[in-house]
């Protein structure tokens, strides 16, 4: 699974004229909103400075010694700090979240205009709270400062550093920095949860049935009792019941037998560049295979087999719902295939299908190779139920004799239309 | 009636408010026109106070802004114009418009409805064009003064306003007394620092004329452009002088030292500049070249001005110009035929070729008379009438006694033209002396006439200057000229190299029966002359002008010369070993590509499964020598299960499998524990289980059973 978050690009070009490193220092770490705006307006009075006889050159003048004044302002108070803080290790997307970052003085010197900053957060997380000032804090005090997020996509982000910084004077420069690492953040996609969804099952053979459950610690279940009938194993038998009631009584279990999924995601996106929110299609299509997850979850399934493009990932271990939330964040991650993956998948998903007892499919475009896919699964014997997220037709018409196949909108999906499969 | 309740007026509205009736008032005062400025700033006051703000879309706000600009723009064309928005120069009177609009557009979004009612941060940074636009005038001493003080007011305002654009903790103490008083120390600083500077700026206008203008050309690029523009001041050709630089500036052809190569003719001295009023004769250009010339090294049209054809013997110079040079051709006294890349040309009565711009960096050819040959007429295309301007003296010099007894004193003992000429060359060249750091008092008007008088330590410009005042005192026609001297020659190449350090003025004059003499007044150390270079600077300098040239030759013969150029290096030695060691290389790319696209059967491996599946190919690949060979479609199961089975054969593995080996000895135990192997791996890399240990003991038995492997094909061998 590759790391979708972008990696955070050095600031040392030293290929770079003194002059243009400079100004992209200035521009990116050291002005402020309004600072860059002073800037322009020193810039554009500076045009009408070339001569005294016009008085353009005053504005230029003062312009130009508010900027000195602080600058030097801001280098003489810059603070100490020490930052304590942690964010969560998963947060869901378009759901805003606050973590409250500690900020300890560290100076002699009384600290001013408290801000936390990060450079180069990834596109699809919002700053909220970024003009948030704490305004004054005193020689070795503590104040608490929210960092409020808003990422709009899912993804694994390498968070840039976060940033402690005084923009004292008129929040105008900030102050140097010492960075704070922060580690990554996991956005888990946002899904609706299906009201309904109907899994096709079949009769076939459950290899393990009870056993795995045994294994993580289950047993078959206790129903109730009832009566002997002759030719029932003796060994069922409920002697105290008998004794009770004074007839021979035995007692029913309720086997176990667990229905296990093979989920297929489909991600093949030829585009080379990533629209900001992601592939319209690939992220409906995730979304949706969450809330398939998430339904399974719930009832008596098993997700087996996790496809997401060239990747497989095997599920063996039991049927907690740690299972679920470790598709949500393989789904996190999943980043768009520029090759068709299913050349790859088809052997190795074909080779898991002796233990499946129904294949999920959530394509992206109906073709040969996708074909290929459904018939090999349906000739292995599993159950099958295929979605194709797309707007537009498909490349090539889905086939009549295949009728578990459903085309789904990804505009449906990601409006929550979609609730009941 | 119960009137609306009145929104709470925040700190950032106030402090806008105040900035637009600031602004208001400033407009009024400046423009003198109190109207609109009133109009606008009661508005204001209602959108700030008042009991409206209205939500607005995006759309809406665009459809707003484009509908007052075009009111403003409606304005500008009806209304008369300002008289005082027109005194400087054209584009001037829509300064005030632009002003107004600025101001309208900060007042509607007091009327705006916005997030957290909080104005844009831009708001004080609109302020300041509205005020810069409206103080494009020339204005009053009183008037300077209350721009002044309002300037300070200004920039306090929107210091004050960028503070309070943020959020502040709710619980946080704002108004702490060390932070208040840094704020108001850092304002009064600002206040007295800017009014300073503005006070300094105005007095010392000239000195700061002088820096800016230094300061633009050399942003210009230091292109040595500088001082042969159409005026040209003492100081200008300097410029490039002090700077030293060791840039070419112009490499020639030519059998000979090509010596003053003339960029501008100046005629008239006016205002402490040298200057020329004499226009320019347009030439077009022929394809052909005159009879009795070859054709040209380079792609352009033939320009004759002069009916006489260069004779015989006329010397050819090819100009190779530094691209900022464009627009002037540098040429010797005497030339009279041209070749260049451009459609036409102009040539000036004093001889002075201008062509196009687009002509940046590209060759000329110029054909030079002898010295010896006269021209017919002093001035191209112009009656010799007009030789009286070329003794116009400018009246301050010509009614300055000192510089009248100078002139008398030099020309006493004078019988002919070139006697005047040798006496004025003598007189600076052994009174003066020559330096480029000329320091000219404040309150001197004429600097050319202090040097005659005060004969200080000057350069260049101001000997030329003198010495063709001087000879037009005399009654000599003369001019003044900038240019290059180019002596300097680069050993591998063979040009000649003028650097941008060796630009230089120099003076003209007119002596009948000899033509146009180049007047020298500079003493010696003032006249560029060929420095020592080191031999790796010189190549590096050839190898730079052959690329240059390369470059040139590209863009005009495209595809045909690189073909040209491509079947010369080839045939070359080198270029033979070149091709030879490329094709090597290419040929072991190619055959590492083949590998690893056989290799790459499951494309996607993550970085700590690579050795194992390494392993994987390599015992795929020795199998294939062996036994049988994997199919590509073939997943490591399929294959264990047919190595078990024993059914080697390929036709049951589907059409990729077609081309897979034919078995040659199964060693049946031998292929149990490949398809052992082959399992091993399937059921680590789908199950999840990765285990770093379990990997490093499949690792170890693909050596060991690669290492069996090939000991039964050595021993099936023998």
């Amino acid at each position: 699974m590759a790391d979708i978050s972008r990696p955070v690009r050095s600031s040392r070009r030293t290929w770079e004229p003194l002059t243009v490193r400079f100004l992209r220092w200035l521009w990116r770490y050291k002005l402020t909103p309004a600072g860059r705006i002073l800037f322009w307006n020193v810039a554009f009075t500076a045009a009408g400075a070339v001569t005294v006889q016009i008085s353009v050159y005053q504005m230029f003048c003062v312009l130009t010694a508010l900027s000195i004044a602080v600058a030097a302002t801001n280098r003489l108070v810059r603070p100490r700090l020490t930052v304590r803080g942690e964010l969560p290790h998963h947060v869901t997307a378009g759901d805003e979240f606050q973590i409250e970052f500690e900020l300890t003085n560290q100076s002699r010197w009384p600290a001013y205009d408290l801000m936390l900053w990060m450079i180069d957060l990834p596109r699809s997380i919002q700053f909220l709270s970024a003009d948030v000032t704490l305004t004054r804090l005193a020689s070795g005090e503590s104040g608490r400062i929210p960092l409020r997020l808003c990422p709009s996509r899912r993804g694994i982000f390498a968070l840039p550093d976060l940033l402690p910084h005084s923009t004292f004077p008129f929040n105008l420069l900030r102050s140097r920095k010492e960075p704070v690492a922060v580690g990554p953040l996991t956005v888990l996609p946002r899904f609706h949860p299906l009201e309904h969804f109907d899994v096709p099952t079949g009769l076939r053979y459950q290899p393990g049935g009870v056993a795995p459950g045994l294994r993580t610690g289950e047993s078959p279940e206790y129903i109730a009792n009832r009566e002997y009938v002759p030719g029932m194993p003796a060994r069922r038998l409920d002697f105290r019941s008998w004794a009770r009631l004074g007839r021979p009584v035995v007692r029913e279990y309720q086997e176990e037998y667990y229905c296990r999924i093979a989920l297929i995601l489909d991600t093949w996106q030829p585009a080379r560049r990533v629209p900001p929110d992601g592939f319209p299609a690939l992220e409906a299509a995730i979304s949706l295979a969450a809330s398939l997850a998430d339904w399974l979850a719930e009832t008596e399934y098993l997700i087996d087999i996790f496809a997401a493009g060239p990747e497989l990932h095997v599920f063996r271990a039991g049927r907690q719902r740690a299972h679920f939330d470790s598709v949500l964040e393989i789904l996190a991650g999943v980043e768009h295939s520029r090759t068709d993956p299913f050349q790859e998948i088809t052997p190795a998903v074909a080779e898991e299908l002796d233990s499946i007892t129904t294949t999920l499919c959530i394509f992206l475009d109906w073709d040969d190779a996708r074909e290929q896919l459904v018939r090999t699964v349906l000739d292995g014997g599993s159950e099958l139920k295929v979605f194709v997220v797309r707007d537009a037709p498909t490349t090539r018409p889905l086939p009549d004799d295949i009728r578990q196949i459903q085309q789904l909108t990804p505009d449906s999906i990601q409006n929550g239309r979609v609730d009941r499969l | 009636m119960r009137l609306p309740a009145l929104p709470d007026l925040s700190p950032q509205r106030c402090l806008a408010l105040i900035m637009v009736l600031l602004e208001a008032l400033t407009i009024a005062g400046l423009s003198r026109t109190a109207l609109m400025p009133v109009l606008i700033g009661g508005l204001a006051l209602i959108g700030a106070a008042g009991p409206r703000r209205y939500e607005l879309s995006r759309q809406r706000v665009y459809d707003i802004t484009a509908l007052t600009a075009m009111i403003y723009l409606g304005r500008y064309m009806l209304l008369d114009d300002n008289p005082r928005y027109t005194s400087l120069f054209a584009s001037q009177k829509i300064a005030l418009e632009i002003a107004l609009f600025v101001l309208t557009l900060q007042t509607l979004l007091l009327f705006q409805k916005r997030n957290e009612d909080r104005l844009p941060l831009a708001f004080p940074g609109m302020g300041v064009i509205a005020l810069a636009c409206a103080a494009i005038i020339e204005v009053t001493p009183r008037e300077r003064l209350g721009f002044q003080i309002v300037a300070v007011t200004f920039a306090i305002l929107a210091a004050l306003y960028g503070d309070v654009s943020r959020r502040f903790m709710p619980a946080a103490r704002r108004h702490s007394a060390g932070r208040m008083a840094a704020i108001t120390a850092v304002l009064l600083l600002t206040s007295l620092a800017g009014w300073g500077a503005a006070s300094a700026m105005r007095r010392y206008e000239q000195q700061v004329d002088r820096l800016m203008r230094e300061l633009l050309e050399k942003d210009y690029g230091g292109s040595g452009a500088v001082g042969f523009g159409d005026t040209s001041r003492l100081g200008s050709v300097a410029l490039n002088l002090a700077r030293s630089q060791p840039g070419t500036a112009l490499r020639v052809l030519s059998t000979a030292p090509p010596g003053y190569l003339r960029g501008r003719v100046y005629d008239a001295y006016r205002n402490r500049r040298w200057t020329t009023s004499a226009r320019g004769l347009v030439a077009g250009g022929q394809p052909e070249p005159p009879q009795g010339l070859e054709a040209g090294t380079h792609p352009g049209l033939w320009f004759q001005w002069q009916a006489k054809l260069p004779p015989a013997n006329a010397r050819r110079m090819e100009v190779w110009p530094a691209s900022g040079l464009a627009g002037t051709c540098f040429a010797p006294l005497g030339c009279s035929l041209l070749h260049a890349p451009t459609g036409q040309i102009s040539v000036s009565p004093h001889g002075v070729i201008r062509t196009d711009e687009e002509t940046r960096g590209e060759p000329y050819s110029l054909f030079v008379s002898p010295a010896s040959s006269v021209p017919a007429s002093p001035l191209i295309a112009t009656g010799d009438e007009f030789l009286i301007d070329l003794l116009d003296v400018p009246q301050h010099l010509a009614n300055n006694v000192a510089v009248q007894q100078m002139a008398t004193d030099l020309f006493r003992h004078c019988r002919s033209d070139a006697e005047k000429i040798r006496a004025v060359e003598r007189h600076f060249r052994e009174s003066y002396q020559y330096s480029l750091d000329v320091s000219v008092p404040g309150q001197i008007l004429d600097p050319l006439e202090w040097f005659l008088e005060a004969r200080p330590a000057a350069h260049c410009e101001y000997f030329a200057s003198a010495a063709t005042i001087l000879l037009r005192l005399g009654g000599v026609p003369s001019r003044y000229v900038v240019g290059f001297v180019v002596s300097e020659q680069n050993q591998f190449s063979g040009e000649w190299v003028a650097r941008h350090r060796d630009a230089h003025a120099w003076s003209e004059a007119w002596i009948p029966d000899r033509g146009w003499i180049t007047v020298e007044a500079t003493p010696d150390a003032g006249i560029p002359a060929p420095k020592e270079s080191g031999l790796w600077s010189q190549f590096s300098e050839y190898l730079g002008h052959q690329w240059e040239r390369l470059r040139v030759e590209l863009r005009h013969q495209g595809l045909t010369r690189l073909r040209t150029l491509l079947t010369q290096v080839m045939l070359s030695p080198p270029g033979i070993g070149l091709v030879a060691i490329s094709g090597l290389w290419l040929a072991v790319r190619i055959v590492r590509g083949l590998r690893r696209e056989r290799a790459a059967l499951f494309v996607t491996v993550p970085p700590a499964r690579r050795p194992l599946h390494q392993a994987l190919l390599s015992l795929d690949r020795v199998l294939a020598q062996i036994v049988v060979e994997r199919a590509s479609s073939e997943t490591p199961d399929q294959f264990a299960t047919r190595l078990e089975s024993g059914r080697l054969a390929a036709d049951t593995l589907g059409p990729r499998s077609a081309s897979s080996a034919v078995p040659e000895s199964p060693d049946p135990l031998l292929l149990a524990d490949a398809a052992a192997w082959y399992r091993e791996y399937a059921r680590l890399l789908y199950s999840g289980a990765d285990s770093a240990s379990t990997a490093q003991v499949l690792l170890n038995r693909s050596t060991m059973l690669q290492r069996r492997l090939r000991q039964r094909r050595r021993s099936g061998h023998s």
